[in-house]
């Protein structure tokens, strides 16, 4: 299935604002954000430690709905959903 | 009220929003850009999901603090320095409510809402993140 994939700030700046990736049925946050970085050629060390996983800084949602990131290999998605992933907020 | 605003923001609009008959008092928080060095900021949003959560925020501080009326707007886009970046008001009976509120929102908006601040500094720009 097709899911999209939006950036922001500092992560925009290497994947570029939208990505749409293809992951498997049973396909999760995580293997969408693999998929990511297999299509763009890189940007791992913007999203992931050397073991694969996620980098603590990294913050995540499911159609505007903030998940845990450590629940991003359990998050199962939908077809044409949007996941969001971004840096530390700086607003105010 | 909640809201983004891609122009510069009518801080009297904003403050008039929550007076109220009920209200003893208004407090406002103005947030600005400062000349640190900075030339200038921009400030990029994932838009439909800061404005939920400015809503969420903004529901979670009327309850919380008993409030008459809140208001949040923030900036987005190129800012020059002295600019309003963000304004915040909150009515409440009494000043200490009123004061908590706003307090309460600007905090939890920093720590949450998806907003980033990138600094032209001279020559070089650089993304400013939060911790």
């Amino acid at each position: 299935m097709k899911v999209r994939i939006r950036t922001f700030a500092t992560f925009k700046d290497v994947f570029g604002d939208t990505n749409e990736v293809g992951v498997g049925e049973e396909g999760t946050v995580l293997d969408a954000l693999h998929a990511l970085c297999r299509v763009k050629g890189g940007g791992s060390e913007t999203l992931f430690s050397e073991d694969g996983s996620l980098l603590g800084h990294v913050i995540l949602a499911v159609n505007g709905v903030r998940i845990e990131p450590s629940d991003a290999g359990k998050t199962p998605l939908g077809e044409g959903d949007t996941i969001a992933a971004y840096p530390p907020v700086s607003g105010g | 009220m909640y809201r983004l605003e891609t122009g510069p923001i009518d801080i009297n609009e904003i403050v008039r929003s929550v007076f109220s008959p009920a209200a003893g008092g208004v407090v406002v928080f103005i947030g600005t850009v400062r000349d640190d060095g900075t030339d200038s900021l921009e400030i990029e949003a994932y838009e439909e999901m800061a404005v939920s959560e400015l809503g969420r925020i903004h529901d979670e501080a009327v309850s919380k603090f008993s409030l008459n009326g809140a208001s949040v707007v923030h900036r987005t886009g190129r800012l020059p320095l002295g600019e309003v970046i963000v304004v915040i008001a909150a009515s409440s009976a009494h000043r200490a409510m009123a004061f908590d509120g706003c307090r309460y929102i600007i905090e939890e908006l920093k720590k949450s809402v998806p907003l980033w601040k990138k600094e032209y500094r001279g020559d070089s720009i650089r993304w400013i993140t939060g911790h």
